[in-house]
């Protein structure tokens, strides 16, 4: 069923298969469920499930072997990291999906051919996403020396596709454009067709350079039509992107048809969460604002899509929408507009304060202030009220007890700082990943995060930021350790140490102990 | 330098040092941070404080020997929270609340919100808490039912393998003792010594955890073959 495209149906199976599986306790066979749901997930387009399957399934003992599973489910358990790169990718973790990709290769070299050849295969996709054609022909050759090994035909069709494209984007289109042809043909007298709609798109690229947009469109529409039959929504905002780039080829003066497919595809990635995806759209719509003189729209468009990236050799794209956004942001028309959205911001942020007091940190209007500040400061970390932003954002995260927002929101806080690491906005952010980490009772990640929150907190620098944070970074830093450090056997010395850290706070009744019965042991700020 | 005057400053810093002092078991230093807090609500009006306050100023009031004025405020205190959709310490503040019902013999009162705890602990993985939320459920269910240990000896196996999984040997040894305690007294010495004495190791003898002088006196008495008398 999965490989006929039928991934409702292969959905409903391996949620049976899965259910049985856990009523039994036969956890081998469940970690194979959790692959395939997964990759029904990743397929239909979900890729948050897919990530969430994917990573039950890696973190169990079935990716061991496991003499209780049949040979074939065994072998594929093995290798179930890799379609969690491509996944992974999706999403914008980047570096994640790269080192997940080299793990599984690795792994599935040291197993056995067939288990090598899945792993290829899933790196060849990873490769596509990410627009490199070298890496992917390279692949796609490891792939074919794997798959004629044991004379795995669709294997061997994927690596003769994914090789055409590559030769065909790198230096010879009409030869690629064959070459995916006939492995497009092979594939269908296989009856593989889950990832037919994505392989429709490669051809559509090579097409419109080979044979003309008209035909490239032609490829594009089927390609579509394929993905409603096979219910694959993953490749959806890669076929409208290449629409959109068509379009443009066919027609430069035409200003409707390309954005409208961009952004098309800019509206489907952002709702699978597939940042990497919305990110390469939003390039793509940016640069024809751009080149069209709409920088406004452009600076628009790019700055939330580049939210969260750093810039890394595994997506060039990031520093290519860094630079093109620099170069808006420097224009006579977005300055004026990043002005009035810094006041806006200020206001949002005054707002969410007021209500903070008034309705309280867990209250939705609070956090929808909060947001819309941080919306406003989008594509810019130097933004005055954008750190208060992101500390308001996640203090209604923690107190509503929404810990993947707690996590988001904590690492935005950090990346954000990345700049200034030592800076008192630092240590605010340190707390916030600290208190993250207590909460989902990760209690030494959270001690190193509050100790690097104490060392940076200096008192009398840092004295005004109990008015722009709500609290004094030091005093909560001090507690928060206490109680984080306490559980882990520190029972003797962790309370005491820090309340050297504040000696106002040290003079208040509470902490009005002997010395005695204090630690001498430093602090380490 | 100039002392601590902000006052949301204050009012966390007294709340958080409250739970700490109540998480460690020291009823004295927490009493004395519940009261300061109150002083700082009062005399601010601090609306995001209030029901804090009110929950431990109840506790300090059910310590000091009035459990129903004092339940009363926590339980109250307990929906405040709740209504302004605050989960903050939801697990610490829910131990405190089922203790003191358990103590005001009520233990199926405080073992249904220990259930409602844990249930919240699973659905939104706020797992600081997990390993004590277990073991107080294992000790109210022997409170409840002490001819019949099954339950609370599964319950505190769970706590210790929480416990051991987050690395928090305090809530380790805590969960333990109570466990050997429980085998002490179903003639299960070797069982209870097996359980207690790797978990008490490293650890020096402290007044600032008493649990560790019960340990080592549980210990000497397993050794000796003597009963101890359950608390």
């Amino acid at each position: 069923l999965f490989v006929a495209g039928e991934l409702f149906s292969a959905r409903e199976l391996a949620l049976a298969l899965l259910r049985e599986a856990e009523d039994a306790g036969r956890v081998s066979e469940a970690g194979v469920a959790n692959r395939v749901l997964g990759l029904t997930a990743y397929f239909h387009g979900d890729f948050v499930a897919a990530q969430t399957y994917g990573e039950r399934a890696l973190d169990g003992p079935e990716t061991k072997p496991d003499a209780n599973v049949g040979q074939g489910l065994s072998a594929d358990s093995l290798v179930s990291p890799a379609y969690l790169a491509p996944t992974l990718w999706a999403l914008g973790h980047i570096e994640r999906a790269r080192e997940l990709i080299n793990a599984a290769t690795r792994r599935a070299a040291e197993i056995d051919v067939p288990a090598l050849a899945d792993a290829l295969h899933w790196k060849v996709n990873l490769e596509i996403l990410r627009d490199d054609p070298v890496a992917t022909l390279s692949a796609a050759e490891a792939l074919d020396v794997a798959a004629r090994k044991n004379a795995m035909a669709q294997w061997l069709s994927i690596a003769e596709l994914a090789g055409g494209w590559a030769r065909g984007r790198i230096n010879d289109p009409t030869g690629g454009a064959a070459q995916v042809r006939h492995a497009l043909a092979r594939f269908a007298d296989l009856g593989c067709r889950t990832n037919m709609a994505f392989y429709g798109g490669l051809l559509a690229e090579l097409e419109a350079e080979t044979l003309g947009a008209a035909s490239g469109l032609a490829c594009i529409d089927e390609a579509l039509r394929v993905a409603v039959q096979t219910e694959n929504r993953s490749a959806l905002n890669f076929l409208h992107r290449i629409r959109g780039k068509i379009l443009l080829r066919r027609d430069p003066a035409d200003l409707a048809a390309a954005p409208e497919a961009f952004g098309t595809a800019i509206a489907i990635a952002s709702e699978q969460g597939a940042r990497s995806l919305g990110l390469q759209a939003a390039l793509a719509l940016a640069e024809l604002y751009q080149s069209t003189g709409r920088p406004t729209e452009a600076h628009a468009v790019l700055a939330p899509a580049l939210e969260g990236f750093s810039p890394t050799p595994e997506m060039p794209e990031i520093a290519e929408a860094q630079a093109l956004l620099s170069a808006l942001a420097a224009t006579d028309e977005v300055k004026p507009e990043a002005a009035h959205r810094q006041r806006l911001t200020q206001l949002h942020v005054s707002y969410g304060n007021a209500l903070i007091a008034a309705r309280g940190y867990g209250a939705p209007e609070t956090t929808e202030a909060f947001a819309r500040a941080r919306e406003s400061t989008a594509g810019d970390k130097g933004a005055p009220g954008r750190l208060a932003a992101d500390y308001g954002l996640w203090v209604g995260s923690y107190t509503r007890g929404d810990l993947p927002s707690m996590r988001a929101r904590a690492m935005t806080f950090l990346n954000d700082l990345e700049a200034t690491p030592d800076s008192p906005e630092a240590s605010v952010a340190h707390r916030a990943a600290g208190i993250t980490c207590w909460f989902a009772g990760e209690y030494r990640e959270a001690r190193g995060h509050l100790e690097r929150a104490l060392a940076l907190f200096q008192p009398g620098r840092d004295d005004d930021m109990a008015f722009r944070f709500g609290q004094d970074p030091g005093v909560v830093a001090m507690t928060l350790l206490a109680i984080a450090s306490w559980p882990l056997g520190e029972v003797d010395r962790r309370f005491r140490s820090s309340m050297a850290c504040r000696p106002g706070w040290r003079a208040s009744p509470m902490s009005a102990r002997s010395r005695s019965e204090e630690c001498t042991r430093p602090c380490s700020s | 330098m100039a002392g601590v005057t902000h006052v949301g400053t204050l009012a966390i810093g007294r709340m958080h040092t409250a739970m700490f002092e109540l998480m460690r078991g020291d009823d004295s230093r927490a009493r004395t941070s519940a009261s300061e807090l109150t002083r700082i609500v009062r005399d601010h009006d601090l609306p995001l404080f209030r029901a804090f306050e009110e929950f431990l100023e109840g506790w300090a009031t059910a310590d000091a020997g009035l459990p129903a004025n004092g339940l009363e405020s926590m339980r109250r205190g307990v929906d405040c929270l709740r209504a302004q959709n605050i989960l903050t310490f939801d697990g610490h503040l829910k131990i405190t609340l089922a203790e003191a019902e358990a103590r005001a013999s009520d233990p199926d009162r405080a073992l249904a919100i220990l259930d409602e705890a844990v249930a919240t602990c699973d659905r939104l993985g706020y797992r600081a808490f997990e390993a004590e939320l277990h073991r107080s459920r294992g000790e109210i269910l022997l409170k409840q039912n002490p001819a019949n240990s099954a339950l609370a000896e599964e319950a505190l196996l769970t706590a210790i393998a929480v416990a051991k999984r987050q690395a928090t040997r305090s809530f380790e040894l805590r969960a333990a003792l109570s466990l050997a305690k429980l085998y002490h007294l179903t003639e299960r010495p070797a069982e209870a010594h097996a359980v207690l004495a790797p978990t008490f190791e490293g650890f020096p003898p402290t007044p600032e955890m008493p649990e560790i002088a019960e340990a080592q006196a549980l210990l000497v008495a397993i050794k000796a073959g003597a009963h101890v008398r359950r608390d």
